[in-house]
């Protein structure tokens, strides 16, 4: 556990290292370790990645892995959803209006072309719509609003 | 009370300390646990914002003393928290 909390470590930004890592590594010799402290080393390390101005690109790719699983499981959930749902029960409208919404490019290729696919391939393309939506926001957010580094 | 910034300088308004003593200091006084992350963020932040500032030492394990400013902040923080408190049990009526 203490070589993963170490390591855990390195997943903070080089310039707080090169301030913080000598005192931070001697605190983490001294306090027990477990997987509170796992955690918690993990969430200051995020925490300090997001406010470092070095990392623009590292938000960038947080925000668009965010987006992608929000996609994914989204996709996922109406898959559940369906698969699980009783057949001798007609589906609300409003659902379907729900799933086109959450999942327009497999609604719109359910709705106006033939072309059956699994749920996976269906999964990985809410993600990747989700993802290309997350990046068309984060340009826009960008272009209106510089990004802020700092809390 | 959890705000780990507070109790980080609530800490120090006794004298200098380094990281663990910090840590188990607030224990002893709020049993408040931080972890690590959380003490050395807050940390980074008070440091940025002028309240607390390292003392000079060959150890490894930095210690951090309060500012002028830290001080103030502290002093300006607690007697919110005093009134919020005064407040709360008054209107509970066990003042």
């Amino acid at each position: 556990m203490k070589r993963l909390i170490r390591l855990a470590s390195w997943l903070y930004p080089t310039s707080w290292r090169r301030r913080y890592g000598r005192e931070f590594e001697a605190l983490l010799d001294e306090v027990k370790p477990g997987s509170r402290q796992l955690i918690d080393v993990l969430k200051g390390a995020i925490s300090m990645q997001i406010r470092s101005p070095q990392s623009s690109v590292m938000r960038i790719c947080f925000r668009i892995i965010i987006f992608a699983s929000a996609g994914f499981f989204i996709s996922a959930g109406w898959g559940l959803y369906f698969a699980t749902a009783d057949k001798a029960k007609p589906i609300d409208p409003i659902v379907y209006v729900l799933a086109y919404i959450t999942e327009p490019v497999a609604g719109i290729t359910h709705t106006y072309f033939d072309f059956p696919r699994g749920l996976r391939a269906v999964e990985i393309e809410n993600a990747a719509t989700y993802t290309l939506i997350g990046l068309m926001l984060t340009l826009i957010r960008r272009r209106h609003r510089p990004l802020q580094f700092s809390n | 009370m959890n705000d780990p910034n507070l109790l980080i300088l609530a800490s120090l308004a006794d004298g200098d300390k380094h990281g663990y003593a910090i840590m188990a200091d607030i224990k002893a006084f709020a049993d408040v646990e931080l972890g690590p992350g959380t003490l050395y963020g807050a940390i980074t932040r008070l440091e940025e914002r002028g309240f607390i500032r390292p003392v000079g030492t060959d150890d490894r394990r930095q210690p951090y003393r309060l500012t002028a400013d830290g001080r103030r902040y502290l002093e300006e923080e607690l007697a919110v928290l005093q009134s919020v408190v005064r407040v709360g049990f008054r209107r509970l009526g066990k003042a």
